[in-house]
């Protein structure tokens, strides 16, 4: 019997041990160390230069460029709240409701939209958006409206940018369709024999059990929005006159720019990650206890 | 669509019903819209994309076919074929350059007859013309005379598809804006022959010369002769790999989680790998670029794979589905006799291959889509490494993009296309195990 536990232990850590070493370089060690490098005046040529405490953290928060990419990303979030997040929920809910053939036709065409890689999308919004030739300001044109200054006018930009939210799409739809398959189909038989209509069907059955994982993409949204990059990098660079930066551009220009500072990018990335932990702990706190429910 | 659901609708339900489908067909064409805007503008010229306004779709490729009559020279049969080419040469490089940017012309086929026998027919495409035109000469528009100086240059790159087929027969001459507009042109300028024929004609298959124009469009310092194909095929052996790598280190922990280990430690090494998903990876990102760059990573491909194998979701939803295979098929190939590798891989792999499915598509979407890309692009520094998502970043990111780019962004969306196509089924069941579990 002993050896047998003896044997089973050698597998055990064979199987464990490039999962286990995985993360402890890749993960374990930058996070330690990202949180060290906060705390200098990094050196790269000679690591890790002069400690200084809570410099970093106090002239990131002090310094206008954080401010002004935090109230960027801030706005982003907002707006993505009031343009896009309910669109795919929305989108679920109906998609639910249509039976037969179309049903299959109609998700395959939502799952189509999302083939492009995610930069291929933002380049292609990027030629929509295009003040001369885009597709935007032509349809505008159709109608008698002026050019507008899509990604060119600061006032505008961040609009822009959480524009092609409407549309909806994305695989948060198939989490949402996937939540509410889950129901078993008799539920919704009762509430039929019950005389329930579609609208009370969707109202008191389909929404209540996609709930949780609306909250969830919610908060986990709420999580992903100061990390808000890849759009911003592809389309606009932050600009223009600094309207699109947001906090992981400024940090991005920070430590990988000509100065190289990473200490202070560091504290960046510490402050992002104090936030969006709050909120991760959130969810977490709340997908226990839904599941405990 | 049962007809039997139709019938008990109640009026106000097939109201709602019918409000549901249009809503839906609308967001659908909707969504779809950025997507074939892209395709319709990766057909377009340069010339007609940027155009105010711009058309919706984009023009059909010409095919312009001359005729050119040498009856009346009796020269032997090489001065004549000499006569015949020179024309054809001047006909091409001059119609090309006249047009360019007002008609979309794909190639231009010249045949040349003498005494109703064909002696020779060439063809040159819009694609080696514009490729080649630089090289040629630096003058902004050539004329006959330039043409009939280049001659040496453009014979030395081979350009045109040039044969002798004896059997043709002559076109007939055809009415539209455009050869009223090349036969005013070409009346003017001095030819050796004689214009019989000017048709014009669709030549659908020269939309291709687009995609192979950008396709080259690259450094071949950087990429050889592939062009963006070195950078497809960089994103295709990064993307098997990770993929090979991932699923592999996730199959094995997973696996060890749930039958390997007491449920104590188990929970603990959950915990262990869990907690890094509360972790946002740019918080990581410096530390793990200085890692790599004090290894030596930098413009290498392990920078990028290495990182990625440390995917705690998947070993998470790995161990769930373990956990839940019947316990007496693992009993049973105990008892006779299988040892833990052979029960690993007999009884629980074969076992496994949904899931293992659906996350090594899951994987792979995410790995040809780029994966995170910031870390990416900060590790592959050199054009020759870029990946494919790397390159178009790096295209498209200072200037404005065209339809270039959006030829380049349809091309990306194939592969995953094509997936979705064969596996939707597998797919949308990988998003399913991530929403109970997520």
């Amino acid at each position: 019997m002993a050896n047998k536990t003896k044997r089973n232990w050698t597998v055990a850590a064979l199987f464990l041990a490039p999962s286990i070493i995985a993360f402890l370089i890749f993960k374990y060690y930058p996070l330690l160390e990202a949180v060290r490098m906060a705390f200098f005046d990094y050196d790269v040529l000679n690591p890790p230069g002069a400690f200084v405490g809570l410099q970093n953290f106090i002239d990131a928060l002090a310094s206008t460029q954080f401010q002004n990419a935090f109230k960027n990303t801030l706005i982003l979030f907002l707006l993505y709240m009031g343009l896009g997040f309910w669109v795919p929920a929305v989108q679920a809910v109906l998609l639910n409701v249509i039976r037969g053939r179309g049903r299959g036709i109609f998700q395959y065409l939502y799952l189509m939209a999302m083939s492009l890689p995610m930069i291929a999308g933002y380049v292609i919004w990027k030629w929509i958006w295009h003040p001369d030739y885009g597709l935007a300001n032509a349809i505008l044109r159709r109608f008698g409206m002026g050019p507008l200054g899509w990604l060119t006018d600061p006032g505008m930009v961040k609009l822009t940018l959480r524009l092609p939210l409407l549309l909806g799409g994305g695989f948060a739809i198939m989490y949402y369709l996937a939540a509410i398959e889950n129901t078993p189909k008799d539920v919704y038989e009762a509430a039929i024999m019950d005389g329930a209509s579609l609208w009370q069907q969707c109202w008191w059955i389909t929404i209540p059990t996609m709930w949780p994982v609306v909250i969830i993409n919610f908060i986990m949204a709420l999580a992903n929005s100061l990390l808000v990059f890849n759009d911003v990098l592809v389309m606009t660079q932050g600009g223009p006159a600094g309207a699109s930066e947001t906090l992981v551009l400024g940090l991005y220009n920070r430590a990988f720019g000509p100065a190289q500072l990473m200490g202070e990018g560091s504290a960046w990335a510490v402050l992002i990650a104090l936030v969006t932990l709050v909120i991760t702990s959130i969810q977490l706190w709340y997908s226990t206890r839904s599941e405990s429910v | 669509m049962k007809s039997a659901n139709r019938i008990s609708m109640s009026a106000r339900d097939r109201v709602f019903y019918t409000i549901a489908v249009i809503l839906t067909a609308i967001w659908v064409i909707l969504g779809l819209v950025p997507f074939l805007w892209g395709v319709s503008s990766a057909f377009k010229t340069s010339a007609d994309a940027f155009r105010i306004p711009p058309t919706w779709l984009p023009k059909i490729p010409q095919r312009i076919t001359l005729n050119l009559d040498y009856s009346k020279y009796d020269d032997g049969p090489s001065e004549l074929l000499e006569k015949i080419r020179t024309d054809a040469r001047v006909i091409e490089w001059c119609t090309f350059d006249r047009t360019q940017g007002q008609e979309r012309i794909g190639e231009i086929v010249v045949k040349g007859f003498a005494n109703g026998r064909c002696l020779y027919k060439s063809r040159l495409t819009y694609a080696d013309y514009r490729e080649n035109r630089k090289l040629i000469t630096a003058t902004t528009l050539m004329d006959p005379g330039e043409v009939r100086r280049r001659i040496p240059a453009i014979e030395k790159r081979k350009l045109v598809q040039e044969e002798i087929m004896p059997n043709l027969k002559e076109d007939s001459r055809g009415r539209t804006p455009l050869i009223e507009k090349l036969t005013a042109y070409w009346q003017d300028q001095t030819l050796s022959g004689e214009i019989t024929a000017l048709s014009q004609n669709n030549a659908w298959a020269r939309f291709e010369d687009n995609f192979k124009v950008v396709w080259n469009s690259t450094n071949p310092e950087y990429t050889g002769k592939l062009g963006w194909g070195h950078y497809f095929l960089n994103s295709a052996w990064l993307t098997l790999i990770t993929m090979g790598l991932v699923i592999a280190t996730s199959v094995l922990a997973g696996y060890a989680l749930s039958r390997l280990v007491s449920p104590r430690i188990s929970r603990y090494l959950l915990l262990f790998y869990l907690v890094t998903m509360m972790v946002p990876s740019i918080l990581t990102l410096i530390p793990l670029y200085l890692l790599m760059q004090k290894w030596g990573f930098i413009n290498s491909y392990w920078g990028v794979i290495l990182p990625s194998t440390a995917s705690p979701f998947y070993i998470y939803l790995i161990k769930g589905f373990v956990d839940q295979l019947p316990e007496d098929l693992f009993d049973a190939a105990k008892l006779d006799g299988a040892n833990d590798y052979q029960v690993f891989s007999i009884v629980a792999m074969p076992l496994c291959k949904p899931i293992i499915t659906a996350l090594t598509l899951n994987c792979f979407i995410g790995a040809w889509s780029g994966g995170d890309i910031l870390y990416t692009y900060l590790i592959l520094k050199s054009p020759k490494m870029w990946t494919y998502p790397v390159a178009l970043l790096s295209t498209s990111m200072g200037g404005a993009v065209g339809p270039n780019e959006m030829a380049l962004c349809i091309i990306a969306s194939i592969p995953t296309l094509l997936l979705f196509a064969f596996f939707q089924k597998n797919i949308t069941k990988g998003m399913l195990l991530g929403a109970i579990k997520g």
